[in-house]
Order: structure tokens, then sequence, then C-alpha cells
């Protein structure tokens, strides 16, 4: 408890406490905008973070985060377009609560839920941290590597679309990962002779490229200019029966949303779908379903938010990042040098509990600020898009020079870009790739250093229950994957007699 | 769909063989030191294996070699790259203001506005980007022409 009121003094600080308050706010925006979402603000805003604090940064950065999770709920609800992947699930019951005239309750209690799911997870984070950080003291570098790998691959695994593609993905952005010159023995590798490459690649043009300009190439496909007719918003306040009917779905939200928000993989996303599942199961009148039921928006919003501070958990205790997001924050905060694991508690306590602290007064702010300025918010959806694409793409760009004034970074950014549009066309996700290239370090340096522990004898990766757990799940996934592959493979090979 | 994959299959098949020679070529240590060429060769042997999964999976299908291999390419993007280019090119030898100023410019076609709101437009953004991030975040931007 003292921690967290340590905590709360650090978040007032006036730069930290500003900083909050512009990235709730951006992120409100963010999750507004068609077209560009937290992934995308995060890696525009990622240079600006460079002249700031790291505990600043970090408040900032989160802020935007589950800022951008409100943003999407009202478009969601207001226009059936779902802002954020969080909000997919808020439109079917919340469009239909706008067009029955109750978009505000629907907005209300899609923030009111919000608000207390992020607060119990607050104080699920705090109860969780310490246990986690201890057990994540016992890890040495084979379990480290076992616990990394598995997280990525479960990441991909719980991700839609192709598997095999995704892990296609996640491994060429470890491999992208290994460009620049290696740490331990300064080899240069895949440089080809280029100075700015020895450097690596960086975080920066790989996330503005793939997802911030990407996504303007993409929306480019449909000539600019699209109108969309708006919800009026009506009375704001849900009625008691509302709060009656919504209060288990916020509950039941919030439990489901911060587990599954630990857990690698789509965390926030799932959480939402399955809360949706959940409430329709449990509730007497399951046909009101789909027609405006409450419960419908009150369980999916809540799962969201407290599955966005579940996020922080691995990240802030193990150093895992387990999404995109997440591994944009890891990048954000190495570039500060500061690594989060089972030290950060002990070594960087104003940076752990001021994140902390910041998540509480965030979704505070958020309350606050979404009910009396819905209005405002709504106008904002009303900037079109051949105003707002130039925007973006200046942002890319300066945020690419910015890193070290070097034009090539910018090239470096519009290459990314083209190949992001490229392997949307052909089906291949993103953000396995990006979580893969944050996550190769990491993996590379674990595995290395197990290896020369244990003199080249791989089977240093089996020898704690702990590595040989993570390891054994990985490979059980791998082969539900695989499976039924090759079975169909094996008889169609058979019958055609296929010179292979 | 089945296309675009024995596409993709394909060429990150070729990938991963140039992956898998370029490792090869780095030092790879001795048993109880590892050296940096040991993770890229299994990364590109991954790939070679993923890749030939992904290709193997089209011959399910039935492909024809049709036209429709490669999508037809979209103008308008090729131009938006190339504008972002000329930019990149542009931004130390002309500045960050007038780089800015023509880039934005050059983007008329796809706003299609006229050119009096365009010059103006992009002349406002120009200044307006550049005192915000030149002086209140203390962002270096080039200047260009402009240098003393």
């Amino acid at each position: 408890m003292n921690d967290l009121l340590f905590g709360f003094s650090i978040v007032f600080q006036p730069s930290n406490f500003l900083a909050c308050f512009i990235g709730v706010i951006i992120g409100q925006v963010v999750g507004i905008l068609p077209g560009l979402g937290p992934v995308g603000a995060l890696s525009l805003l990622l240079p600006v973070t460079f002249y700031i604090d790291p505990t600043t940064a970090i408040i900032m950065l989160a802020g935007i985060y589950y800022g951008a999770q409100y943003g999407g709920t009202i478009t969601s609800i207001l226009l059936n377009i779902p802002g954020e992947a969080t909000t997919v699930v808020t439109c079917i019951d919340g469009y239909q609560m706008a067009k029955q005239g109750r978009a505000g309750p629907a907005l209300a209690i899609a923030a009111f839920g919000s608000f207390i799911a992020g607060t119990l997870g607050v104080f699920g984070l705090i109860l969780i941290s310490r246990p986690l950080s201890n057990f994540g003291l016992r890890f040495g570098a084979p379990e480290y590597f076992s616990l990394v790998f598995m997280g990525l691959m479960l990441s991909i695994y719980l991700a839609s679309g192709s598997t095999l593609k995704a892990l296609i993905s996640a491994f060429l952005g470890l491999w992208v990962s290994c460009i620049g010159v290696e740490v331990l023995s300064s080899t240069p590798r895949f440089t080809f002779g280029s100075v700015t490459l020895m450097d690596g690649v960086g975080i920066v043009p790989i996330c503005m490229g793939l997802f911030g300009i990407a996504e303007v190439l993409i929306n480019m496909e449909q000539a600019v200019g699209k109108k969309v007719s708006l919800m009026k918003v009506g009375k704001l306040m849900p009625t008691l029966k509302d709060w009656r009917d919504s209060l288990g779905a916020i509950l039941r939200g919030t439990g489901l949303g911060f587990f599954l928000g630990i857990l690698p993989g789509g965390g926030a996303i799932m959480a939402s779908f399955l809360s949706y599942s959940v409430e329709k199961r449990v509730s007497k009148h399951p046909e009101k379903f789909g027609k405006g039921a409450i419960e419908g928006v009150a369980g999916p919003e809540s799962a969201n938010n407290a599955g966005a501070q579940g996020n922080f958990i691995p990240l802030l205790n193990m150093g895992i990042p387990t999404n995109v997001v997440m591994a944009l924050m890891l990048g954000a905060l190495l570039i500060h040098g500061v690594r989060p694991g089972p030290f950060l508690m002990s070594q960087n306590p104003k940076l752990f509990w001021g994140i902390v602290a910041s998540m509480y007064i965030g979704n505070v702010m958020l309350l606050i600020m979404n009910i009396p300025l819905i209005a405002i918010w709504v106008r904002i959806l009303k900037i079109p898009y051949y105003i707002l694409f130039p925007l973006i793409l200046l942002f890319c760009v300066i945020g690419a020079y910015s890193i070290n004034t070097n034009v090539t970074d910018v090239y470096l950014m519009i290459l990314f870009g083209g190949l992001g549009y490229v392997a949307r066309k052909a089906e291949f996700e993103p953000a396995p790739f990006v979580l893969a290239y944050v996550l190769g370090p990491l993996l590379e340096e674990n595995f290395l250093m197990s290896l020369t522990e244990s003199r080249g004898n791989l089977g240093i990766f089996f020898r704690s229950s702990i590595s040989c757990t993570f390891l054994i799940v990985t490979f059980l996934l791998m082969i539900r994957e695989v499976l039924p592959f090759l079975k169909k493979k094996g008889k169609y090979l058979l019958k055609s007699n296929l010179p292979i | 769909m089945a296309q675009k994959d024995r596409l993709s299959g394909f060429f990150f098949l070729i990938f991963s063989g140039v992956t898998i020679y370029l490792a090869i070529r780095l030092p790879m240590g001795k048993m109880g030191k590892p050296g940096p060429g040991i993770f890229p060769l299994l990364l590109g042997v991954v790939i070679a294996f993923l890749a030939l999964l992904l290709f193997l999976r089209t011959i399910q299908s039935k492909v024809e070699f049709g036209t429709e291999m490669i999508p037809t390419t979209k103008w308008r993007l090729v131009y938006l790259l190339g504008d972002l280019c000329l930019y990149a090119f542009l931004l130390r030898p002309l500045g960050f203001l007038i780089s800015t100023w023509i880039f934005l410019m050059i983007l008329k076609p796809i706003v299609k506005k006229r050119w009096i709101p365009i010059l103006l437009g992009s002349l406002f953004v120009s200044v307006a980007f550049f005192l915000f991030f030149n002086y209140l975040l203390k962002v270096e931007l080039p200047m260009g022409v402009f240098a003393k």
C-alpha cells in the first residue's frame, strides 16, 4: 500500500501529470480516428519520448494505450465502426442502443465500466506483482529463453489469421533483429557495408513504416473521401435499472479481462469477445443480445480495459511483452536504458510504482473527460481523411528523421511502409513481426548465454522444470498446428504419387 | 489466395536460402563459445522449413498460372511512395520548410482540391509543424537553404 502512495506522489509531479493527461487525450483522439490505432500512435510518438525522462515517457505511452480503448468505444457505439479491435464487440449492442436513442447510457456505462475495471485492475496488479517478481528471480538464462520463446509462440498461435504465416512473420522479425553489429563478438551481420545498418534497423522506422505508412497506403486503395452518418447522443446518464443489469457484467468482464491480459496473445481483444459470449450465456434474457442489451456493452468494455492493465504485468515484472503494444513499450524502455524484469521493482521503484499509479489516475481522467466531453470527441470524427493522411505521413517522416537526424531512417521507414503494404496484401500480419523484432535480442542473448554455460549442450534448456514446462507447451502448440496439415499432405502424396 | 501463398512461399524459400548462405559465412564459434552465426543460421533454416510448408500447402488446391499472379499496380500508391522518397531526398538540402511544402503540394491529385487552398494549406501546415517540432519539442529539423 505504501508503494502505491509512493507511486501517486510520483504521478502528481507536474511533468508526469501532464504527460498522463496528454497521453490520455492523444489516446482518445487516436481511438476515435479511423486508420490510426494505438500501435500507430505509439510508433509516431516514440521518438518524442527520447527527450523526456523514462518514467514520464511510459506514463504518457500507457495513457495513449488505454485512452485509445475509450476512443474506440465512441465510434463503435455511434457509427457502428470499431475504432479498435478491442471495441468490435461493442458495436453489436452499442450501436443498437444508439439507434434506440440510448447512445448516452451506452457510452456512460462503457466509461464507468472501464473505470471500475481499471481500478480493480490496478489493485490486481499490485497484488500479483511481488510474488511474480520473486518467481522471476529464480530464472536463469535457459528459463528466460524458454519463457520468451513460449510467449512469442503463444502470441502467434492466439493471433487471428494463418498461424503458419504469422510464424513466418515472426521469424522474419527475429532475423531482422540480427541486422547490425553483434554485441558479444562485434561482428557485423547482414549490414552489406552500410554504416547506418551497423546500428541495426531501429524500431521506429519499422513501426512507423509497417503501421503508419502501410496503413495509409491501404486506405489509399479507395479514393479519399467517405461520408459517414452519425447517431445523435441524447440523454447521457444510465438508469438505475441499467446499473443493476450491468454490474455483474462489469465485474465478470474485469476478472476475465485481467486474467487474459496477463497471458500472451490477443489479451484485451480476446477478453472482449469472450466477455460478450459469457454475458450472453449467463443472462436471463439472451434474446436481448444483439438488440441493445446493455450487458453486451458493459462486459466487453470492462474486459478490454482490465485486459490493458493485465498486459502490463508480464512486461513490468518479467520483461516479457505479450503483444505488439507492450513490445513497443519495451522498445521505449530499452531506448531509455531501462530493463524491465524482476529487478525493476527494487531497482527502479520510481518507474514501476509511478506507472502503476498513473494507470489509475489515467482512468480517472478518462472518466472525467468522457462524461461531459463526448460532444467534442464526436466533432473529431468529422475530420476528413484527406486532411488526416498527409498529417500522419508528416508525423512519420519527422519521427523517423529525428531519431538520428539521419535521412536513411526515413528511407528505411518508407521501405517498411511498402513492405508492410505488400505483406498485408499477401495476408501476413505485421504484429508478430514487430513482437519478434523486439524480443529477438533477448532471445538470442539468453540462447547464447545458455549454450555458453552448458558448453554447447542443448540439454540445458531442459534442466529445470520451469524451462521444460515452457518448451513442452510450445512444442504441443506447434504440433497442433502442423499435425493436421501433415496428415492431409501424407494422404494426398500417397494417393497421387507426386515426385516430391 | 492460393496463388499469393505460392508466390510468398517461393519468395521466402529463396530468401531463406540467401540468409543461410550469408549466415554460414559468419563465425560459428566453438562448443563452449557459440558465435554470431548460429542464431541467424537457425532462423534461416526455420524460415526455409516454414516457407516450404507454405508452398506445399498450395499444391492441394488447383492453381492455374493465371494472369492474376501479380495484382495490377495501383498507381496512386506508387505516386505516394514516390512523393515520400522525393521528400526524404529534398529534406536536407532544401530544409524542412520548403521540402514539406513541396511534399504536401504534390499530394494535390490525391486530395483533389483546388490550387489556392492547397498552396495555402500546405504552407500553413509546414510552418505550423516546423514551429511545433523545432521550437516546442526541440526536435532538430534541417534548415537547408535557410541555414546561416
